[in-house]
């Protein structure tokens, strides 16, 4: 691919096909390969296989709770408990997830022994019942 | 699991002694829920990162055969999960008994076939499978969608997995070791759980209560899946953004 010319487009676009045939292991392969001009800026491909697995994921979780779940009293009955209350969990998720895509990798690396101790504390707290 | 980051001293005692003390007060806690499988999963993404971080084999050997040797022992000393070992083994036995999920599981996929009995069409779910909206959501995913559903889903597993070893190999690469590490931390731990949950449906492996992230039901592993594949989006805007020649 890196051996096309496209004249017309001028050299940045050559560049840019350099860059995409690195990709592929062309003559621009490097170890610190330079991504496509006008590239995505994050992973795409990544976010929808996501996006279909909770797709199927709560079309499944619909279709296996919605007998058991409208013959229930725990859920009152209603045919949709276990699909609304997932739906509700993947947008809050959907929300905190941006959020966290927001925050850069340095800081992770800042907090994690923190993050590791409010996980343990989380686990701790499990074991102790609730008074009733 | 977020640790070792440093470069990693061999030695004994600095290279994985502060790693052991760490997973052993970690597993005490899983265990005393007791939650089996997640202490198998934490465990072992812990240690292939270890491993990816750079530590000699020859340290990480021998606490794979500890850990191993310590999962046989705990399943030994505790009645119900040998049960479910030998109820694994030949779920047949006892189909009303200790086989029961799992032959439900076994049918529900057969009944499947190659395309499913369509949408809503399966009868598993109608009290015959326990946990059929969570541990075993495949099995009512292959009841009716089939083979080919299963596949998409083994095959959007796999991909995920491979995608998140490739974004930290990128990183890696890109000199930076932390996001490397996370990036391959989270492949293990999806590739790890998504496998063992897909095994224990199909009978592969005793049934341990693990769901299959993304798909089972139940609000807090969704919304800690979905943190934790946004952190693997970042490793790699952030690897496309220095390989741009950005500051991040």
């Amino acid at each position: 691919m890196s051996s096309y010319s496209f004249p017309k487009i001028g050299s940045k676009a050559n560049e840019f096909f350099d860059q995409v045939g690195g990709w592929f292991g062309g003559k621009n392969a490097s170890v610190g390969r330079p991504l496509r001009a006008n590239a995505a800026e994050f992973d795409v491909t990544l976010l929808w296989v996501v996006a279909v697995l909770v797709a199927v994921g709560l079309l499944m979780v619909y279709s296996s709770s919605i007998a058991s779940a409208s013959e229930s009293r725990f859920t009152r009955s209603s045919p949709a408990y276990f699909l609304v209350r997932q739906s509700l969990f993947v947008v809050i998720g959907a929300v905190l997830a941006l959020f966290v895509f927001d925050t850069s990798m340095r800081t992770w690396e800042r907090i994690a022994p923190f993050v590791f101790i409010a996980a343990s504390v989380l686990i701790l707290l499990v074991l102790f019942p609730r008074q009733t | 699991v977020i640790h070792a980051d440093q470069p990693l001293r061999q030695s004994l005692l600095n290279g994985i002694g502060p790693f052991l003390l760490i997973s052993l007060a970690v597993s005490v806690l899983l265990l005393r829920e007791p939650d089996f499988g997640a202490t198998l999963v934490v465990l072992s993404t812990g240690l292939l990162i270890l491993f990816m971080a750079g530590l000699d084999h020859r340290l990480v050997l021998p606490v794979v055969v500890m850990g191993l040797a310590a999962a046989i022992a705990l399943v030994w000393i505790e009645p119900y999960r040998l049960e479910r070992v030998f109820g694994f083994m030949d779920p047949w036995k006892e189909e009303f008994g200790k086989g029961y999920q799992l032959t439900q599981s076994l049918m529900a996929i057969g009944r499947g076939g190659l395309f499913g009995l369509g949408l809503g069409a399966g009868v598993s779910k109608h009290y015959y499978l326990p946990e059929a909206h969570t541990d075993f959501i495949l099995a009512v995913t292959a009841e009716e969608l089939g083979l080919v559903g299963v596949f998409v889903v083994i095959g959007a597993f796999g991909w995920l997995t491979w995608r998140a070893f490739a974004i930290g190999r990128e990183a890696r690469q890109l000199e930076q070791p932390f996001a490397a590490l996370v990036a391959q931390g989270i492949g293990t731990l999806f590739g790890i759980q998504s496998l063992i949950n897909i095994a224990v449906n199909m009978g592969f492996a005793p049934t341990k209560g693990l769901t299959l992230p993304l798909m089972s039901y139940g609000g807090s592993g969704m919304i800690a899946s979905l943190i934790t594949l946004s952190v693997l989006l970042r490793i790699d805007w952030e690897s496309r953004r220095i390989a741009r020649g950005f500051k991040v």
